[in-house]
């Protein structure tokens, strides 16, 4: 069974913009797939109809045969794991605080209402602080790490969900190179390791090429290559990243050389 | 007309410049406000003397009763500790709700925030004077409840629209892990605005304080209904040490709050 079947997906927002154009994709458990594509291509905007974040226009999503809809909203999501471009923590709670709240679907408003967790979710909180490298951090408060560090604790609350697939919303954009690769690294190993799925929206031809299983391209809200990263050859990536030349754009040109003769 | 910026590309519209009509706005309004109140420069100048003379009645404050206007004083301020206590919980308790982002639907959404409009609106020395008259008599529980109601209105809307401005990536990680309404305020809303919800509530609590000193007058308790008398009886010497006793308690409020606001930090 797929863990992830997209079928027909369509986004249109209210202002008329539509970032997807019926898209459907079947994505296998236990890979890393990598979605590809210059910004504004509606990468994010597939990647969050995955969880729910975004409601399709058109379309269904199904995650490990659970159809995604109002009711099944909240038992989707307590196993789909999300790791944000922005990592998204709470900066004034401390590291383990954050990682726990990876469980607070599991309880109920008023068991968790207090900050009070149980053993038994501590030690998951503890063990995926430790797979990431970071215990000596647990009591420290979020705000005062690093982007790297901020986004290995951004892993380790998905870990903590015991999720069977991990949705990663350009989770290196913001990252230096160094502790970009510290990340990838971290995700491609959960993935082989654990047998978690994993998609991530990358923009770096590089990385995509490094780390993927399957690369999925997307261009102007349509899939324009799907395959092994040995397939994505530089033609194939200029294409992918050739932009729509609009005719807003064409049209001012004549007016610029105009006034330049003038 | 020629000039070198011709070979460069055109500039966008130019945006319209709004700063001399907001500038001559004020001036105009300055000028209303003159001809309205009837404020001439010989007003001001006569009057003054007529305020120092007023003034100098109050220059020998008596406190050969000033243990009872300390028993006073701790009285107001308990009216204005409680009236904050009961503004925080109605606040904290409606806040959420009058979150645009936070609200679970447009009917909670505009029910909170016209309960905490209603609140605001009603001036908290009415509300006095009509919960006393209405039972609770006279006395500092009426002023208590008053302040309460009034200041929720405030606390209420301060609050909402500091959970209005969190960080929209904290509440949305917490949806996606799938934790509840209250679950996305424990952990997101609250812990990310604790500094400037409690600014608000020490704030509230000075204003409070303050205010409970007028509501005395209404017959609400405490040093302000010591004021009246005393005025009433033009017994500026009491009263001024009354006033005293008032404006150092509030220069060490003002003080202690702000000792604790920068601790928050």
């Amino acid at each position: 069974m797929s863990a992830i079947v997209i079928d027909k997906v369509e986004k249109t927002y209210a202002n008329g913009t539509r970032a997807v154009h019926g898209i459907s994709l079947n994505i296998e458990p236990g890979q890393f797939t990598v979605i590809l594509g210059p910004s504004g291509a509606g990468k994010s905007t597939l990647l969050r109809m995955m969880n729910g974040l975004e409601t399709p226009s058109a379309g269904s999503v199904t995650i490990n045969g659970t159809l995604l809809e109002r009711k099944t909203l909240r038992q989707v999501r307590r196993t789909v794991g999300m790791v944000f471009q922005q990592f998204n923590l709470v900066g004034r709670l401390n590291v383990m605080t954050n990682v726990l709240t990876g469980r607070l679907a599991y309880r109920s408003w008023l068991g968790s209402v207090l900050h009070l967790f149980r053993d038994k979710d501590l030690v998951i909180g503890h063990e995926a602080l430790a797979r990431v490298g970071l215990t000596d951090k647990a009591w420290v408060r979020a705000d005062q790490l690093s982007g790297g560090q901020q986004q290995r604790v951004g892993i380790a609350r998905a870990l903590a969900q015991k999720p069977r697939v991990i949705l990663a919303d350009e989770p290196v954009a913001s990252l230096d190179p160094l502790a970009s690769e510290e990340v990838l690294d971290l995700l491609k190993g959960i993935c082989q390791n654990d047998g978690i799925s994993v998609v991530a929206n990358l923009h770096q031809v590089e990385y995509s090429r490094r780390y993927a299983d399957r690369i999925i391209g997307i261009n102007a809200g349509r899939v324009v290559f799907d395959g092994p990263p040995d397939a994505l050859t530089d033609e194939v990536v200029e294409a992918l990243y050739r932009r729509p030349t609009s005719p807003e754009e064409k049209s001012h040109e004549p007016a610029a050389l105009a006034l330049a003769h003038a | 007309m020629a000039l070198e910026t011709t070979n460069l590309p055109p500039l966008p519209p130019k945006p319209r410049n709004l700063f001399p009509l907001w500038a001559s706005a004020i001036v105009g309004l300055a000028w209303m406000m003159g001809v309205q109140l009837d404020i001439s420069p010989k007003t001001l100048i006569y009057g003054w003397e007529d305020i120092l003379e007023y003034f100098s009645r109050y220059s020998s404050p008596d406190f050969s009763q000033a243990p009872g206007y300390v028993v006073l004083m701790l009285q107001t301020m308990a009216m204005g500790l409680w009236g904050t206590v009961l503004a925080f919980v109605l606040g904290f308790f409606l806040a959420p709700f009058a979150a645009r982002n936070l609200s679970p639907n447009a009917w909670t959404y505009n029910l909170a925030r016209e309960a905490l409009n209603f609140m605001r609106a009603m001036p908290d020395v009415l509300l006095a004077l009509v919960l006393i008259s209405a039972g609770l008599g006279l006395g500092p529980q009426a002023g208590a409840l008053a302040l309460g109601i009034h200041t929720a209105g405030f606390l209420g809307k301060f609050f909402a629209e500091s959970l209005e401005r969190v960080d929209k990536g904290s509440y949305e990680a917490l949806d996606a892990v799938g934790a509840g309404f209250s679950q996305k305020l424990m952990y997101a809303g609250w812990p990310s605005i604790l500094r400037e919800m409690s600014g608000y509530t020490l704030y509230i609590l000075d204003r409070n304080i303050r205010t409970a000193a007028v509501l005395g007058l209404v017959g609400a308790g405490g040093i302000g209904i010591a004021l009246y008398d005393t005025l009433r009886m033009f017994n500026y010497s009491q009263s001024a040490a009354l006033l005293i006793v008032l404006v150092i308690t509030i220069m060490v409020l003002d003080r202690m709050s702000n000792f604790i606001r920068s601790k928050l930090q």
